[in-house]
């Protein structure tokens, strides 16, 4: 699921909000999450500190005690878009779901890294793929694709708003091909 | 042969070195977000592509679901697989050698476990075997590699090099000095874990001790290898001490405390696994400082591993305790 807010990154923190009994449920990046006003929520999300994240402040359900009579009923999750695995999971059963929640969640893990490991990056050996072997082929076939790829995709895909006359996905199509390719901003 | 079954005069405290490396591969969720169909499929796939690497002539390749649960259990006793998967019923592939050196774990935990152990201090070539495998792979699997994470892996507490090194060793006098429980906190400050392999804290069985790796993030493969050999050798060291000088101290009770020992091994008709097991060390220890000489080589650890509950063979009419009786009562050598 794209972000709501740039519709360009996936969206990996979940806002639910809960007034007056109505529940909505919001869906952004991180990126743009921390450009938002959350109130209480927004200082989490620009240091988030590890013992914050594990007394379950941004997980589902969490959350007794004073934070919860700031914001009544507000949750955040963050979730990894490929194998759906939320932050609290990782935090309940300290796994992950796959090789892409590490780049999810690579803000909130990087004090528990520390704490287990002493340190946060790789130092050892690298794979080693000859170019040409079944492996290089198979990784670059899995590969995502490139941004001139996903260029055409979109061009074609703004066409066929324009042909269907969907204008709004066509404005919001073309603002998308314009940030994409509009220099090496991304 | 396995090589823990191959007779021998072993005589030293480090009794086995053993390495794994967990990886896997890219474009595939971690086997524990699989749905059981997509598990086998993955398997399937990875025993293919592996299959070229492990011939039939020297591995055998296993399906974990269509054994028992007592035969999983006894694969967890081989060090196989762990605890934890030893009571799945999730379908597993394993390529195992022959000899119960190298064995390649397929959707356990992670995609692939890959393991290789060598009789004695042998940690630094049971890597160089390891790794040559490892690369090996690498070159038909795509593994799930990050530039600042390393090998990425379903735990974070094996992220990074997925490396554990462990020596296992034989601690019957270290482990009963006042000085042992010090020293493990020690290790634990250098990052190396002290566990019994058999039982916990105090019930600790035979008194062997793995000795291996906490931290796989951060440091390189040679430097995780050099610190669990070095913090191995110093608890060695320290073992040979306490036998020294306990041999210099002389009286009749350490030889006593051997031959009955042997004795019960020889000539019991029952024995439970914790007596097995107790016995079997001290008859070790006693060899390995000359209160005793066996007629013929036998390895001991292995006897250790064979009394084991679920790795005894299974015969109608006789219990698991008669059955381990009978085991050991044939493997132990005469005295000469
Ligand atoms: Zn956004
Ligand atoms: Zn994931």
């Amino acid at each position: 699921m794209l972000c709501e807010r740039c519709r360009q990154r996936e969206a990996t923190v979940r806002f639910t909000e809960v007034v007056n009994g109505v529940s909505s449920e919001h869906h952004f990046c991180l990126a743009c999450a921390r450009e938002m006003d959350f109130g209480p929520y927004s200082a989490i999300l620009e240091n988030f500190p590890m013992e914050w994240l594990l007394s379950g402040l941004l997980g589902i359900g969490g959350g007794e005690g004073a934070e919860q009579e700031e914001a009544p009923q507000t949750r955040f999750e963050i979730t990894c878009p490929t194998c759906g695995t939320t932050y609290s999971q990782f935090v309940k059963d300290s796994r992950f779901g796959c090789a892409d929640c590490y780049g999810v969640f690579d803000l909130l893990i990087g004090e528990n890294m520390k704490h287990i490991h002493g340190a946060e990056r790789h130092t050892g050996k690298k794979p080693r793929m000859r170019a040409g072997s079944a492996a290089a082929k198979a990784a670059r076939a899995g590969a995502k694709e490139t941004r001139e790829e996903t260029l055409q995709i979109l061009r074609s895909k703004l066409k066929e708003a324009l042909r269907e006359e969907q204008y709004e996905d066509a404005a919001r199509l073309r603002d998308e091909i314009r940030s994409l390719s509009g220099g090496d901003a991304q | 042969m396995k090589w823990y079954e191959k007779a021998n005069h072993q005589r030293e405290t480090v009794v086995a070195s053993r390495v794994r490396l967990v990886r896997n591969v890219k474009g595939h969720l971690f086997p524990n977000r699989l749905s059981e169909k997509e598990r086998r499929t993955l398997r399937e796939e990875l025993q293919g592509a592996l299959s070229p690497l492990f011939p039939e002539d020297g591995y055998t390749y296993l399906q974990t679901e269509i054994l028992s649960e007592r035969e999983r259990r006894a694969l967890r006793e081989r060090r196989l697989i762990n605890s934890t998967l030893a009571g799945h019923e999730d379908p597993m592939g394993l390529f195992v050698s022959d000899d119960d050196e190298k064995s390649i774990l397929l959707c356990g935990d992670d995609h692939l476990r890959l393991q290789n152990t060598l009789p004695g201090t042998a940690l630094l070539p049971a890597w160089e075997e390891l790794s040559r495998l490892d690369d090996a792979i690498g070159e038909v699997l795509p593994y799930a590699f990050d530039e600042k994470y390393g090998y990425l892996t379903a735990f974070p507490t094996n992220v990074g090099t997925g490396l554990r090194a462990t020596e296992v060793l034989h601690l019957p006098a270290l482990s009963q000095d006042k000085s042992f429980r010090r020293l493990t906190s020690e290790m634990n400050r250098f990052g190396i874990m002290v566990r019994p392999v058999y039982g916990e804290g105090a019930d600790a069985m035979g008194a062997l001790y793995e000795i291996s790796n906490q931290k796989t993030l951060g440091l390189s493969e040679a430097e995780i290898i050099g610190t669990v050999q070095r913090m191995a050798g110093q608890m060695a060291t320290q073992e040979n001490k306490l036998r020294k000088a306990l041999r210099e101290k002389g009286g009749a009770s350490r030889e006593d405390q051997a031959y009955k020992a042997y004795g019960v091994l020889r000539y019991a008709r029952i024995l439970t696994c914790k007596e097995a097991m107790t016995y079997l060390s001290c008859v070790r220890a006693a060899v390995a400082d000359g209160y005793l000489t066996l007629r013929e080589p036998v390895n001991m650890y292995g006897l250790m591993l064979k009394v084991q509950e679920d790795a005894l063979p299974q015969m109608g009419g006789k219990t698991p305790e008669e059955m381990r009786a009978i085991l050991v009562r044939t493997a132990l050598p005469d005295l000469e």
